[in-house]
């Protein structure tokens, strides 16, 4: 493969692999990061790459042993659902919708690791359940029940903050108030 | 668990919506600007790699008429 062609499909799957950095990190800057060091570590081992093969499956496997390695190194094993939501917030306020995407990206930063990057491979990258399961080295059936898992996490999740309710909600007393009964 | 009591078919309703959602969430990123440091950066990575080979061959070609 020529450096061109080979630059030219990594420039065609970046849009994809930040999508996926964000969804794993849940926070852009992190993402964009994250982003960086897979097209420098990507480049340096290009030979390595098969001809033929899916440059984006490659790539999407870079990053994650990229961002496992990181939280390795700092310690950090559970993402900030605040931190990622404060960091997000200056993203075109103004979008139609974008309150209810918040939400979602909120319940989806809720998730495990491990089942978050599964629903989003599969679910939205657009890999099957085989290159998903290349992707994190483990198995198919590990890839699919992590998915049901993680379908069921959100819906429990956006159930309780779904969109009927953005005012006060009567059912969630703040922690520690007791039951008004008698 | 609550999902328990809920209709197969409701679930299915509710499982299409996630999977709606999270394909909006995601291209709504991926659609984002790629920023231009990436770019940029890559351009330099080739650069920086043209430049390698023409010195590769140059002290190649060196060493050639050397010997």
């Amino acid at each position: 493969m020529t450096d061109k062609a080979f630059k030219k499909e990594l420039l065609s799957s970046l849009g994809s692999l930040r999508a996926f950095a964000v969804s794993l990190s849940g926070n852009r800057d992190r993402a964009d990061d994250l982003v960086q060091e897979t097209v420098m570590k990507a480049w340096a081992k290009q030979e390595s790459f098969e001809m033929g093969t899916n440059m984006k499956a490659w790539l999407f496997t870079i990053l994650r042993n990229e961002f496992y390695g990181q939280m390795r190194k700092s310690g950090r094993e559970v993402s900030d659902p605040d931190d990622h939501f404060t960091n997000n917030m200056a993203q075109s306020p103004d979008q139609h919708g974008k309150l209810d995407l918040q939400d979602f990206e909120v319940a989806l930063n809720k998730l495990p690791n491990d089942q978050r990057e599964a629903i989003v491979l599969v679910g939205a990258s657009g890999f099957s359940y085989i290159e998903a399961a290349e992707i994190c080295d483990c198995a198919v059936g590990t890839i699919k029940s992590r998915v049901s898992r993680a379908r069921l996490a959100l819906q429990e999740s956006l159930d309780i903050s779904g969109p009927s309710d953005y005012g006060e909600d009567v059912i969630s007393a703040p922690a520690g108030t007791p039951p008004t009964t008698g | 668990m609550k999902n328990d009591m809920k209709s197969s078919n409701q679930q299915s309703k509710e499982q299409a919506l996630i999977t709606e959602k999270l394909k909006i969430f995601y291209n709504s990123v991926q659609e984002e600007a790629i920023p231009d440091r990436f770019i940029q950066m890559l351009e330099q990575l080739e650069k920086a790699e043209q430049a390698e080979k023409q010195a590769t061959e140059k002290s190649d070609q060196e060493n050639k008429s050397d010997g």
